[in-house]
């Protein structure tokens, strides 16, 4: 990886964050997007759709939700292909560093949520005077706060740490890598918990164990299946309940 | 004077709404996407300095919805701004309580159906394609989820501002509500189904009695297919309900999941 790699690979995992503050959610910083990009960087496409692919499973159901951070899925994702392809481990091991690298950087997005209070003061002292020019200002100082969480970790994580995750990824004993593994699949678990602890009342919660129930005895329904039939109980759901309102 | 917005100040709307997120900060969460939007709508109404620093004002207070759920809100409250400009009778309340009464419910649809239905879906399915070799899954990713995005934004900003009128008459609620839990029982259920799809936690436990070795994944396959991604889900949810924060939670699965993995548990 030369300097100017690092800054590309830096820049779309920075931009692509950008996008979801500034250009409505796009979902761009999602493993599915990035981890190709990256390989295309790097000139493996194919490990990257792959590895992309794979992340993007594992990190099926990490949505920030309420301002609440599960893991930073962007930076995860490049540092991790980045890491598989120059270190040549592929999927599995890129994952492992995908994994451990979401999880440990997932603290920065939580940060620049908590500094961005300081351009919200900012934008107040400006809209008492009507300055609206300093109001989008501070709107844009914010997002290039926001901007900088994921760049600078990528970078650095990148150029000072590549060469010790790519020694530490060719030394690494089996067990522990079946545990960076093993954090991968419970991962999962915490992105559809928390969808569960957003969408689950008392009231609605067997729909989940339906569903669940469904897919699990008959898994040739697929997702797909299981949200037609999702879609059919809620549109159900909504006559039926819409009559009562009248 | 009578200042009215055209058709051109709301598609500006619309695109400015799309940095509903911008400067996201968890003491005003998206206030500052949502005053960026509304601008150029303060600036074209009102003529007066002092009106104009009263709407900067209220449209810097907290707000919280859904990126792609919250144009329609967008769109009730410009027409409201134009009508308050054109000395009608809408106070500040009346736009401060729109804005709260509506941002929840929005966000429960916007959370349950895209976040925890369509996205997971459509992502489950690029990402199939991708596994098998097919290059162009993340374009056909990215194309679908903003297809979407985008078109349904930009007719929930234009549909609010045109029944603006109708909705603050009726101020129905209860319809929206009534389709809030719709979207939430689909996104219910299709999360139980990624549950047992997509999960992919297992047992590489075995035992041996005299010459046969058991699996004790095939025995609990026999009691309940996908029992384990279910107790996992339902463990994480159980911690969260317990008023866990989602860090504590995070440390608990890298550690339980790590230690598990290391000793092949799973």
């Amino acid at each position: 990886m030369n300097t100017f790699q690092i800054f590309l690979i830096s820049l779309i995992t920075g931009l692509s964050y950008l996008t979801r503050r500034a250009c409505g959610d796009m979902q761009l910083e999602r493993p599915i997007v990035l981890g190709p990009l990256t390989g295309l960087i790097l000139g493996d496409f194919a490990t990257g759709l792959q590895l992309g692919a794979t992340l993007e499973l594992i990190f099926m159901g990490a949505q920030a939700i309420g301002g609440a951070v599960p893991s930073n899925v962007a930076i995860g994702s490049t540092v991790g292909t980045a890491i598989a392809i120059v270190s040549g481990t592929g999927v599995e091991g890129g994952t492992a560093v995908a994994v451990a690298t979401a999880v440990a950087c997932s603290s920065f997005e939580t940060l620049a949520k908590t500094f961005c209070s300081f351009f919200a003061h900012w934008a107040d002292g400006y809209a008492e005077k009507g300055n609206w020019r300093g109001i989008n200002l501070a709107v844009w100082m914010g997002n290039l706060l926001h901007f900088l969480a994921d760049f600078v970790p990528t970078f650095l994580a990148l150029s000072i740490g590549a060469e010790a995750l790519t020694a530490l990824m060719s030394n690494i004993p089996a067990n522990v890598m079946a545990g960076i593994n093993g954090m991968g699949k419970l991962l999962t678990a915490l992105g559809f918990g928390l969808l569960l602890n957003n969408l689950g009342t008392k009231k609605l919660m067997p729909y989940f164990f339906i569903g669940f129930a469904l897919a699990a005895y008959v898994p040739a329904f697929g997702t797909m299946g299981i949200a037609f039939i999702g879609v059919a109980y809620a549109i159900l759901y909504a006559f039926q309940h819409s009559k009562e309102v009248e | 004077m009578a200042n009215k917005l055209t058709k051109q100040d709301i598609t500006n709307l619309f695109i400015r709404s799309n940095a509903v997120q911008s400067a996201f900060s968890f003491e005003r969460q998206q206030a500052m996407g949502f005053e960026y939007a509304m601008i150029p709508i303060i600036n074209k109404l009102y003529d007066k300095e002092e009106d104009r620093i009263a709407a900067y004002q209220r449209h810097l207070t907290y707000f919280n919805s859904h990126p792609w759920t919250c144009g329609v809100i967008f769109g009730i409250v410009a027409a409201m701004e134009e009508k308050k400009a054109n000395g009608e009778d809408v106070s500040e309340a009346n736009i401060q309580g729109i804005k709260t009464g509506l941002m929840g419910p929005l966000a429960g649809i916007g959370d349950s159906f895209f976040w925890g239905a369509f996205r997971p879906i459509v992502a489950g399915i690029c990402a199939s394609l991708a596994l098998q070799g097919y290059g162009f899954a993340p374009l056909l990713f990215v194309l679908i989820i903003n297809a979407v995005h985008f078109g349904l934004h930009y007719w929930e900003v234009n549909k609010g501002y045109k029944m603006a009128d109708s909705f603050l008459e009726k101020a129905d609620m209860s319809s929206l509500n009534v389709w809030m839990e719709a979207a939430t029982i689909l996104g219910l259920f299709v999360v139980g189904g990624l549950t047992a799809t997509w999960l992919g936690v297992s047992t590489k436990l075995s035992y041996t009695i005299g010459e046969s070795t058991t699996s004790i994944q095939s025995a609990l396959d026999g009691i309940l297919p996908k029992m384990l991604p279910l107790l996992s889900v339902l463990g994480v949810f159980a911690l969260l309900r317990k008023g866990f924060s989602t860090q504590k939670v995070l440390l608990i699965i890298v550690v339980v999941g790590f230690i598990l993995g290391f000793l092949g548990v799973i």
